[in-house]
């Protein structure tokens, strides 16, 4: 129709095979640069590549898949492969391991996360990881030491302390009590875990009574930020997060949120550490996850091809060398030997993070059930019920056990 | 008279109309507040954007202009026309598709047209997250997908039922002596349409035109369903990425890139704006 | 949709129009043209056929289905609706904020708008400019930068909470305290009062100057001027603006998306029908259940809308069936 304008009225060939990803505008480029080079070394399989902002792009993906339309191959967050693999929504990976797929260059932990139910779906591109992320120009003005040996019990020590050393309107940490991540976290450092079998919680009563109480000993210290400061941001979202606006030093950070995230809107210098422990020499509870995994759609007419895509985008040094660090180091030890160049301070930060992290964790749990997204978010409200005084702790804690049980079916 | 008529239509000297003007311009402060810490914001380095309440920047940096212009690939070139397009196209189909439906049910007695009319009027009361996969799915099959067609087709089928009722309103203000006088002079239907209606209808039109070019520049969700990237990427889509919650915090670029994208529909608004009041001379014709 | 009656007038018309001299000519001529408005109504008509209907036919199909959107929906009869009026707490406080939302916007920012429209009709230098700075708000509807800037305003430590310092006032964290957090969503919402405005514009417009004279020369004041001729003149607009707001203020979802990032929060205290809604479908991969939460959504602005066009009866005024021509003074 207008198509002699240059301008895609009707799209002029149809083509087979398609890559979508997500993320911002830098990291949308270089993933575009990266399927590029590979069409030029793959003359034979051509990919033709789309990127999308992250906001709604699992809502496009969904309407896509729905509509019997899905992507060839897809870059997808792990939260939501379980919801896809048992929609039987995507192709197993398994029959391409040691042919065209190769896995021996992945971390165990990480590829793990790639599967359900011991079937491989997604491989791996970027490592992401829990982090306790502080601001250092701040605490070395202070002349506090972050040791990363600290008990959950001198974390808060440490918070109040920032309180009232930094007078009223300032705190030591975000609440976390509504992270259903930081939960985690801290229940791993306590040898526990969200969920059993993916079919009900693998936490008790007391074990969340005690997290939430932490959290509510913490607002009235003045250790954590008020419940409406808490509010006004939400987890991961690096805009409004209180390190960010100088309310508090602590925060907890994911690795690929970093450098392009939380550093660029900051003047201080900020780092990385890991989360507290139970008691003295135990594990802490952060793990290594695949910032985002690589996919096959069920409705995919050349699955060949795509298996030989994702290999090489997720496993090869040429494709290291382009991706670099924009999620987060590459899983693959393959793609990361290919990672050259000069880095910023910001990434050398996270290099050094994730390397430094795993040295005391425990095994990552495996994949979250398809129900986790609802779960997270009732964990949220409900301990925004107990800030703001909708409801009393103890029924809190019982009533988001029956509810979360409920919505596993078990 | 000539001066009661001067009073009436509101021409007061200048000497009495700056307490009007004083009062005018508090409010205007007030309300675009907001929009002036964000132009402020745009010049600010990201690192004080969030950090500073005062909007004035400290220095000028155009830095945010120029980089967000060329954050991707094509370039916000591209996409202002890509919007552009999609946005004049769909001006086009609901003037013209909504017009002749208001004027149908506004003019004429037909069979089912209580029927039909609340039909239409119920075809905008489903929320549009709902309508999404069904949408998709009947434009995937038609092979619109990728395309522009499904974010301008529909204006031309008079989908956008709340302009053919706000046309149907206007319609029925005016006095039907003149269909009447014009049909006794010997017009038909559509001469009737054509040179009385339409012409009479021009602030509902020109209304319509407004509110359309404004919604359908702005209406992020279909054209990120839709379109795909890199050639057909739109304005709103593109400037979502650029703070995204995967990590880029591209603050003074999304702010730079906002007060651009505000272009467009401010200078449509304020061209058409004196058209929407001009007012007809209605009396004249009759 | 008995109730769109007033809409529709047929008898009073018809009556005036046999009593006209010139009446049966007309007649003959209409009956010729019968095709006409079916001619006309084409283009809508292939809409709603090719584009519109399948669709609603297929969410009201969705709805009796548990549907994930990657597996074929299965039927499950009503137990959707069901599910939603016996056992769903958010459901309840969806309705609950979004009915407090309609009943406070709606007639707020009609009144704003008529309010700012009647100002700016009188002629003053630079009125396009004026005009344009109030609907400069309006322009910008989903955009991030609304969200960024709306924090910064309204943060516990935003330029609402640091003006009010100044007269001694200790500010709260306006979004995000569940008490005021739907507060600010509806300023914002009346902070956009451009689309009324400019409907109001044009409405008032359409009334003839020479009424407005006339009574001016018969001594009628502003004010009374106002209510005796431009309000009754303009109540078509103004019946159009109750009926538009109203449907758009029960769909709301960008305001509530983007001041709370889509959570609905804090505590579901801006959880809006249509961000639940998504919620579901999207989030939650019920669409199912979201399809049957349209539908409901469907009724309850289906009731609103025949209450509305019910009661127009009683306020609207629309020359087009006045019996006679207008008197000219």
């Amino acid at each position: 129709m207008l198509t002699g304008c240059g301008i895609p009225v009707v799209s002029a060939a149809s083509v087979s095979l398609r890559v979508t990803s997500y993320g911002d505008p830098v990291k949308l480029k270089i993933r575009g640069e990266a399927v590029a080079k590979f069409n030029h070394t793959h003359p034979k399989i051509q990919m033709s590549y789309e990127g999308y902002p992250s906001s709604n792009y699992f809502d496009k993906l969904a309407t896509q898949f729905s509509g019997g339309n899905p992507p060839s191959v897809i870059n997808m967050d792990p939260v939501h492969l379980q919801q896809y693999a048992r929609s039987k929504a995507l192709h197993p990976l398994e029959e391409y391991v040691g042919k065209t797929i190769q896995t021996s260059s992945f971390e165990h932990n990480l590829l793990a996360q790639g599967k359900d139910r011991n079937t491989l779906y997604g491989l791996p591109v970027g490592v992401s990881t829990y982090g306790v992320g502080y601001d250092k120009t701040l605490l070395d003005r202070l002349k506090i030491h972050v040791d990363p040996t600290w008990t959950y019990t001198d974390f808060a020590n440490l918070m109040v302390h920032l309180h009232k050393a930094q007078g009223p309107k300032f705190y030591g940490t975000e609440d976390a009590s509504g992270d259903w991540a930081s939960f985690e976290v801290y229940l791993r450092a306590h040898g526990g875990m969200l969920y059993r079998d993916a079919k009900q919680l693998a936490f008790s009563v007391t074990e969340l009574g005690d997290w939430w109480r932490y959290w509510e000993k913490m607002r009235k210290s003045g250790g954590c930020v008020p419940a409406d400061v808490a509010a006004e941001y939400t987890y991961d979202d690096n805009s409004g997060g209180p390190v960010i606006k100088k309310l508090a030093a602590f925060e907890h950070i994911y690795t690929p949120n970093f450098a392009g995230g939380y550093q660029s809107l900051s003047k201080d210098t900020l780092r990385l550490t890991t989360p507290p422990l139970a008691r003295a020499g135990s594990k802490h509870g952060a793990y290594q996850s695949p910032s985002s995994v690589m996919v096959m759609s069920q409705r995919n007419s050349a699955k060949d091809k795509s298996a030989v895509f994702i290999d090489w985008i997720c496993n090869s040094p040429q494709s290291g060398a382009i991706l670099r660090f924009i999620s987060g180091p590459m899983a693959s030890a393959t793609a990361l030997s290919g990672t050259k160049g000069s880095m910023s301070t910001a990434e050398a930060e996270v290099v050094r993070y994730t390397n430094l992290a795993p040295r005391n964790a425990i095994a990552p749990p495996p994949l979250a059930p398809a129900v986790d997204s609802q779960i997270n978010s009732l964990f949220l409200r409900t301990s925004q019920d107990i800030s703001f005084g909708h409801q009393k702790l103890a029924a809190a804690v019982k009533g988001f056990v029956k509810q979360a049980n409920a919505l596993l079916g078990g | 008279m000539v001066n009661l008529a001067h009073r009436i239509s509101g021409r007061s000297t200048e000497s009495r109309s700056w307490p009007r003007h004083l009062f005018l311009i508090v409010c205007v402060l007030v309300m675009i507040y907001p929009l002036l810490w964000m132009l402020g914001g745009s010049f600010k380095p990201n690192t004080d954007i969030l950090s500073q309440l005062n909007p004035w920047p400290s220095s000028f940096h155009l830095s945010n202009y120029i980089d967000g212009w060329k954050s991707s690939t094509p370039g916000f070139t591209r996409y202002f026309v890509n919007s552009l397009i999609i946005a004049g196209l769909a001006v086009v189909g609901n003037v013209v598709a909504c017009s002749m439906t208001a004027y149908a049910f506004a003019r004429f007695q037909f069979r089912f047209r209580r029927i039909l009319f609340g039909v239409m009027l119920v075809s905008i009361m489903l929320p549009a997250h709902a309508l999404l996969i069904p949408q998709y799915f009947v434009y995937f099959k038609l092979g619109w997908v990728n395309t522009f067609l499904p974010l301008f087709v529909p204006k031309f089928l008079a989908t956008d039922a709340f302009f053919i009722f706000l046309m149907v309103q206007f319609i029925r203000t005016l006095p039907r002596d003149l269909d009447e006088s014009a049909e006794i002079d010997g017009c038909g239907p559509v001469r009737i349409f054509l040179s009385i209606i339409f012409p009479l209808l021009r602030p509902a039109l020109i209304t319509t035109a407004i509110f359309t070019f404004i919604w359908t520049y702005n209406d992020f969700l279909s054209q990120l369903i839709y379109l795909s990237y890199p050639g057909s990427q739109t304005v709103p889509v593109a400037m979502s990425g650029l703070v995204d919650s995967s990590g880029g915090a591209a603050y003074g670029q999304l702010l730079a890139m906002s007060v651009l994208s505000l272009v467009p529909t401010f200078v449509v608004f304020l061209v058409s704006q004196r058209h929407i009041v001009q007012g007809v001379a209605t009396t004249g014709l009759r | 949709m008995a109730s769109l009656s007033s809409e529709v007038t047929t008898g009073r018309h018809l009556a005036r129009k046999t009593a006209k001299p010139s009446g049966h000519s007309v007649r003959s001529r209409r009956a010729r043209t019968k095709a006409v408005p079916y001619l006309f109504l084409l283009p809508w008509f292939a809409g709603l056929i090719l584009l519109t209907l399948g669709p609603l036919i297929g969410s009201l199909g969705l709805s009796f289905t548990n549907f994930n959107l990657l597996n074929a929906p299965k039927f499950i009869g009503l137990s959707n609706y069901r599910t939603m009026f016996t056992d769903d707490p958010r459901f309840l406080q969806a309705l609950k904020v979004t009915f407090i939302y309609v009943v406070l916007t709606v007639p707020l920012q009609l009144a704003l708008a008529l309010g700012v429209a009647l100002l700016l009709n009188r002629y003053i230098r630079g009125l396009g400019w004026y005009r344009s700075a109030f609907y400069l708000p309006s322009l910008f509807a989903g955009s991030v930068a609304v969200a960024v800037v709306w924090r910064q305003l309204f943060d516990t430590n935003g330029v609402v909470n640091k003006l009010l310092s100044l007269v001694g006032i200790h500010g709260a964290g306006w979004i995000s305290n569940p008490r005021y957090s739907l507060y600010t969503i509806i300023l914002l919402h009346l902070w956009q009062f451009g689309s009324p405005m400019v409907i109001f514009l044009a409405g008032i417009k359409q009334v003839p100057a020479e009424l407005l004279e006339a009574a001016g020369v018969d001594g009628a004041g502003t004010v009374r001027r106002f209510f005796s001729i431009t309000l009754p003149l303009i109540t078509p607009v103004l019946f159009f603006n109750v009926v538009l707001q109203t449907i758009q203020a029960f769909q709301a979802f960008t305001p509530a998306f983007i001041v709370s990032n889509g959570t609905g929060g804090p505590s579901d205290s801006t959880l809006f029908y249509t961000l639940y809604l998504y919620q579901e479908g999207f989030t939650f991969f019920k669409m199912g259940y979201a399809s049957a939460m349209a539908w409901v959504l469907l009724l309850i602005i289906a009731v609103f809308t025949a209450a509305n066009f019910f009661f127009a009866r009683f306020w609207v005024f629309y020359p087009d069936e006045r019996s006679g021509g207008r008197s000219r003074g």
